[in-house]
Parts: structure tokens; sequence; C-alpha cells
């Protein structure tokens, strides 16, 4: 039996002027069905590719078809959207035909109460018959109920919204949304879980899984590439690799072939066993490493630097060693307007805790960093500060870049040696452990994208040798490599880190402690990593844990 | 060149039902190379390694497995090796290598399964020899059930014998040749 394949790409060739090569000679074929993960470098040509199999780039060499009849729907990195509607409006767009479907039935069944000759009637009799079956076929007698519930997991701002005053999350979501909605052949998704929280994205990966199309996605979401992927695209010197199987199979297989070639083990191969050594471990083991990390503060502190920059691809120094008392808050309150974001909260965060901090958009994640810093108060309670502590931490709003420099000069100062701790490494290894490779470190800084500049703060921050990290939102511009490296060099550093985040495979295999901005302004201080918090959600909440629903606040009376 | 066969073994993995959890992983892993860049084919293709087949072959009786002992490798193996440029698919492969090691031809087979299917899937890595670096062989094997006993010697091939299945993993120990005979003998008796 010949497989029908529902695209193929044949010799692709893209090159960028002057003379990269993205993408060199790459021939596949996708089959009906097929769930489909890209990884790749930053750079590897992964959005290229989608662009390319959507039909937005056509300046390529090769060839790139889809088969007859096969829709093809594109979600971009920056999705437009229709300024003239409002958030209802956009994602109605997605459903048109089968709205016009639904109205033109309406129309009929009101008819029939108009007196008609039995022509006319039977005329009408056989349209709305016909008007039944397509609608039957694509089960949309609930459409209402269908994009309400879409619209809701996807926590969409509300239906008369305007679109112009949407943030870049919001736009995002609603033009997914839209596209899910449309229920193309074939779904190309660069990136569709940026700015989606936990709760939309799980509802996400139940919906892929079912989705009876082909999908490729970009992404950078482990748990969302191990739910939903039957198959791994890896971009590599421009060329594509297909691997049957989800990440953590992936990861299996590439493992094993660098075992295969490799006489001694390379960096990027140790990282990769511990990675599939802690998939392969039980929960209970898992818990077991973290609660030990804790205890380890000493020993590690100890450890000769020399022997753990062999180890790690990117390398934290350790700062000056903490005392007992870290960061402790008592009845922390804080209110941003009316609104109360922080009520009553108490913790204890012990020397070599990394603990992760969760929550939707909004909720005053970034506010309680501000807070531990000394760059806002608290409005009631205290937070306690130990004497030893010494951050690292970049308020990426104020901090300020030299447009001028190059990534390379900014991060190392213009030194071909950096100093980590004690250790002397060359700064131009160090900048590429941080994706920038090769001429990607001649770049301006002002000229860098988004993704770019957070990578370039991250490194420069990594570098500053402080003793209690501060992190937000490192993980969302990182490709895989990158983030794998970033969470052994969090594993292996000395000292503590906080660190927001969406990235649920990030925070299980590093964070010892969640503190989680519930909704409501509840915040919660919890022992464990993200996986066990969930755990004792369900069983607190049951169902409704899984049911994605909107923020609440409580009012705030100052 | 070799196209044909590389559609016939992408037909092959889309019907196989692995048995266990390390056979699925070979499974994928399989499915990963034939889609891959290069020729998985040849067996100059190293990197990393190439497709080979191989064949469990039971007596009339059904209750002996037929083994050669590899003069190289001084290992009791069920016959098998490279895919050649002029088989027209993996099990024509597997059929061409028994007789060449063991003199039962063509007729002499009854394949378990018609459309051809696989028994099983395993992967071994092979030590740096010579000018080849290390690589690994992705084996498709295939069941088969011999109408006569009688064999030969055939090209690097010490001895060609039939062995009881008590002594099978006396002779040749290892958790891919079980899991192999299991297979085989499951389904010949279906």
């Amino acid at each position: 039996m010949a497989h029908q394949y529902v695209f193929t790409l044949q010799q692709l060739r893209k090159v960028a002027p002057p003379d990269k090569i993205i993408l060199d000679g790459i021939s596949l074929q996708f089959l009906p069905g097929a769930k489909i993960g890209i990884i790749g470098h930053n750079g590897a040509g992964k959005s290229t590719l989608l662009k390319i199999m959507a039909g937005i780039d056509t300046d390529y060499q090769g060839e790139a078809w889809a088969a007859d009849g096969i829709r093809v729907g594109y979600l971009a990195q920056e999705p437009e959207l229709d300024p003239e509607k409002d958030v209802l409006g956009n994602v109605e767009d997605g459903v048109r035909e089968i709205r016009d479907l639904l109205t033109r039935f309406e129309e009929i069944s009101a008819k029939f109460a108009e007196p008609m000759s039995d022509e006319e009637m039977n005329q009408l009799l056989e349209e709305q018959g016909d008007l039944q079956d397509r609608i039957d076929a694509v089960d949309a007698w609930n459409l209402d109920r269908t994009v309400e519930v879409a619209m809701d997991s996807l926590r969409l701002p509300p239906g008369d919204a305007d679109v112009s005053k949407l943030s870049g999350g919001e736009i995002r979501r609603v033009a997914l949304c839209r596209l899910l909605l449309e229920k193309p052949d074939m779904l190309l998704l660069d990136e569709p879980t940026n700015h989606l929280d936990a709760e939309s994205m799980a509802w996400l990966e139940g919906y892929l899984k079912n989705y009876s199309g082909t999908v490729i996605v970009i992404t950078h979401d482990r748990y969302f590439l191990d739910n939903v992927t039957e198959w791994i695209l890896e971009l590599d010197h421009g060329k594509g690799y297909p691997w049957k199987g989800n990440y953590s199979s992936w990861l299996d297989q590439k493992q094993e072939l660098l075992a295969r070639s490799e006489k001694e083990e390379s960096k990027r191969r140790r990282t990769l066993r511990q990675e599939l050594e802690w998939i392969r471990m039980t929960p209970k083991a898992r818990q077991t490493k973290s609660k030990a990390r804790i205890r380890a503060y000493e020993e590690m502190v100890k450890e000769d630097q020399k022997i753990r920059a062999a180890k790690v691809e990117i390398l934290i120094p350790n700062g000056p060693r903490l005392g007992d008392r870290v960061i402790d808050a008592h009845k922390l309150t804080k209110g941003y307007g009316d609104r109360l974001l922080i009520d009553e909260l108490d913790f204890q965060i012990p020397p070599n805790a990394i603990v992760g901090v969760i929550g939707a958009n909004g909720v005053g994640k970034t506010t309680l960093f501000r807070m531990i810093v000394g760059q806002e108060s608290p409005d009631a309670g205290k937070l306690e500060i130990g004497d030893t502590v010494s951050y690292a931490y970049v308020d990426q709003s104020r901090a300020e870049l030299d447009g001028e420099k190059t990534v390379w000069e900014e991060i190392s100062g213009g030194l071909e040696e950096i100093e980590l701790g004690k250790q002397r490494v060359n700064s131009r290894a160090y900048v590429s452990s941080f994706a920038f490779k090769g001429s990607d470190q001649q770049k301006r800084v002002g000229r860098l994208s988004g993704g770019e500049r957070n990578r370039l703060h991250l490194a420069k921050l990594l570098r500053s040798g402080g003793n209690v990290l501060l992190l937000d939102e490192p993980t969302n511009d990182l490709d895989v490599d990158t983030l794998r490296a970033l969470e052994e060099a969090l594993l292996n550093f000395a000292g503590c880190v906080m660190v927001i985040s969406h990235d649920r495979w990030f925070l299980d295999r590093v964070a010892t402690h969640i503190l989680a901005f519930e909704g409501e302004s509840r915040v919660c201080f919890f022992e464990g990593n993200f996986h066990d918090y969930e755990n004792r959600m369900r069983e607190e909440l049951g169902d409704a844990y899984d049911r994605p629903h909107r923020v609440k606040f409580k009012k705030f009376h100052a | 060149m070799h196209s044909s066969c590389r559609d016939s073994i992408r037909e092959l993995l889309a019907t196989y039902t692995p048995s266990d959890r390390a056979d699925s992983g070979y499974a994928d892993a399989m499915q990963s190379l034939v889609e891959g860049p290069g020729d998985p084919l040849s067996r100059h293709f190293f990197d990393p390694g190439h497709f080979t087949a191989s064949a469990f072959v039971l007596s009339p009786d059904r209750r002996r497995l037929l083994l050669i002992h590899h003069h190289k490798l001084g290992r009791w193996l069920q016959p098998g090796g490279h895919i050649e440029g002029h088989d027209p698919d993996a099990r024509a492969a597997a059929e061409r290598e028994v007789a060449e090691e063991t003199g039962l031809v063509r007729s002499d087979l009854v394949p378990l399964e018609e459309p051809a299917r696989l028994l099983d899937v395993d992967i071994h890595t092979i030590p740096a020899h010579g000018k080849e670096p290390a690589h690994a062989h992705y084996d498709l094997r295939f069941g088969f059930v011999a109408r006569n006993a009688t064999t030969s010697i055939g090209d690097g091939v010490g001895e060609v014998r039939w062995v009881e299945f008590e002594e099978v993993d006396r002779l040749s120990p290892g958790a891919s040749i079980r899991r192999a005979l299991l297979a085989l003998r499951g389904r010949a008796h279906d």
C-alpha cells in the first residue's frame, strides 16, 4: 500500500543574502495525520521552513507542494488580526463558512411559517436537507458552544475587546483560536505555546493530539513535544533529520548516535544523557534528588570549579557562600491599583533552593522580584533578606544596553578570556553557549530581536557572580539545546535561584520549590517540583484544575 | 538505486507491532533511519549505520532453529547480512543470505507471512574495524519454515546446525535472539 503524502519537499534550498545557507537540500514527505515537532538551534531555519510550506516565503530553490485539495493553515510568530473587527469578529472569521450554513438553515426554517406553493416547499425542503447533511458532516450544530469553549480555553480577551489594544500575547491567542476553528488539513504552528499558561497549554495538547489533520509545530516546550508529537524533525546545518518518536525517544536515539561516534563523552552528550536519566527516574526518585540538593549545599560550594567547568556547557560561577537565612516573607501583602496581587504570603527559602515561580501573566510575579531586590516595597508584612545575599538580577525593562556594541563585546566586555568565579574561560565559547553562533556574535545589540536581547541579558546576568539568581522568563526564547544546557548549569550552581517560567519541563527538572500565583490573590509556597504541585492541585480541585478559566483578583483596599 | 527497497522497508515498519519497550525503541530508530538523509541501505553508510536482513528459519518439524557458526565473530547467529544493490527487497536479501550461508535456497523456504511482515527488529553496534568506523546494524528479521533440512556449509561459516529450542539460549545467549524465537514460535502456530 503506497501512502498518500499530504506535502512534499524536494531538494529544498534556501539562501539568505548574501550567501548564508539556511536550508541545504531538504527532501521530505509528510504523512496525513502525522504530528511532527521541529527542533533545532536558533537560526537553524525552523521558521523559514514553515513559511515556505505555508506559501508565504516563495524565494527558494527546489520544490515544495501540498497534495491536491489539502488546505494549509499557518500560525506566524507575529500573526496579524483584522483591525476592523473586535475579538469575536476575528475568531468568527475562522468559522465563516460554517456560520453561513447555519444562518441559511435558520432562514429556511423561518420561511416554513409563511404560506407557499408545494413546489416552493419541496425546493426548500431539499435545500434544508442538503444543509443539514453538510452541517452534520462537520458536526457544527453546537458551533456557538465550540467557539465559546475555544475562546475560554485559550483565555481570550472578551469578545467585544478592540484588537488594536491587545498585547502581543493576546493577539497570538486570538489568531491561534481562529486558526484552530478553521480546521485546515495541515496545521503549521510557529511557537503556539508562547504566551500560553500551563492550563491553556494542556488544553491545546489535548486538542492537537486528537486533531485529524497533519500538525507541524515549532516549540521549545518539551512536554508539548513529548505529549503531542510522533515525529521529530531536527534541523541542523541546513539538513533535515526526521526521527520517529516523541521528544524522549529523540533524546534516546540522539544520545545513542553520539555515543557511537564519540570516543570521549562530549559536554553535549553528557547533557543529553543527564536529561535522559532524569526522564527514566520515577517521580519518587526525582523528589529524593531535589531534596538532596538542599542538603548538599556545603559540598557544592566546596566543589572544585575546574571539575565543574569540564562537565557543563554553561558555567555559572558560585557566588559568596550563603548563610542559613536567604529570603523570608512574613504576611507579605502587595496591591497594584485596586487589585490585590499578594495577600499575606509566607515563605522561607533555604540556601540552594531553586524556586519556580508560576502563574498567569500579570498576577504579580515580576512585582515580587522587584520587592525582593528593594525596587518596590510591600504594602504590609515584611521581607527579610539574609546578610550574605548578593543578587544577580536584571530588570529587563530598565536595563541599559549599548546598541552600538556587538553581542560579543556586550557580554565579554571585549576580553578574549572572562572570569567565571575562579575559572577563566574563553569568552567566545561562553557567548556561543547562549546560541550566538559564529557571525551572530558580531551582530550589533541595537539590531537584535526581542528573543536575542533576552538571551543577551541572560548571558550577562549568569556571569555576574551573585549567590541568589532572579530570572524572569529566561526560558521563553531559548531553543531546546540551550534550555537543556541552562538546566544543567542551574543544577550545578551552588546558590539560590528564583525563576519565573511557564516551561513545565524546565521546572520539573530544576525546581525544588514552587511559588504559585493561583489567582484571586492567592500565592502558595510548595516544596516539590511542578509535577508534584500539579498533583496536589488535582487532588484538591479535581477536574476543575484542568479546565482553564480566566484569572480573577480580589479587590484591594489599601 | 535502492529506492524501491527503501519503500518496502517503510511498508514493513508501518505494519510492524513491537513486542516490548526495547523493541519499540528499535522500531522508532529504524523509522528514523529509513526516513533520514543518506543511503541507509549501503554498507558504507556509517552515521549512524545501515540496514541488514536476517532469517529465523524453523526446521520442517518446527522444533528446531537454524543457526550458523560465524567464522570471524566466533559466535552462533541466525543467517543474515548486508542488503545488496540487486536485492529487490529486504526479505529477498535475507533469503539470499540463507542460501549463501546454509545452502537452503529460496524454494526450500516457506515465508511465515505473505505479504512479507517483520518478525522482529534489532539494533546492534559493530565496533570500529580497519577503515570502518564504529556503526550500527539495523537488522530486519524475517521468519521462515524450511521444506527440507539438508544444509551445506557456505561462505564465512564454520558450521550449520539445527538447534533444539532449549539449546538456543545456551549456544547463543542474549535477549535479541530469545525475543525473535519467541515471536517465531508464536506465529508458526497461528
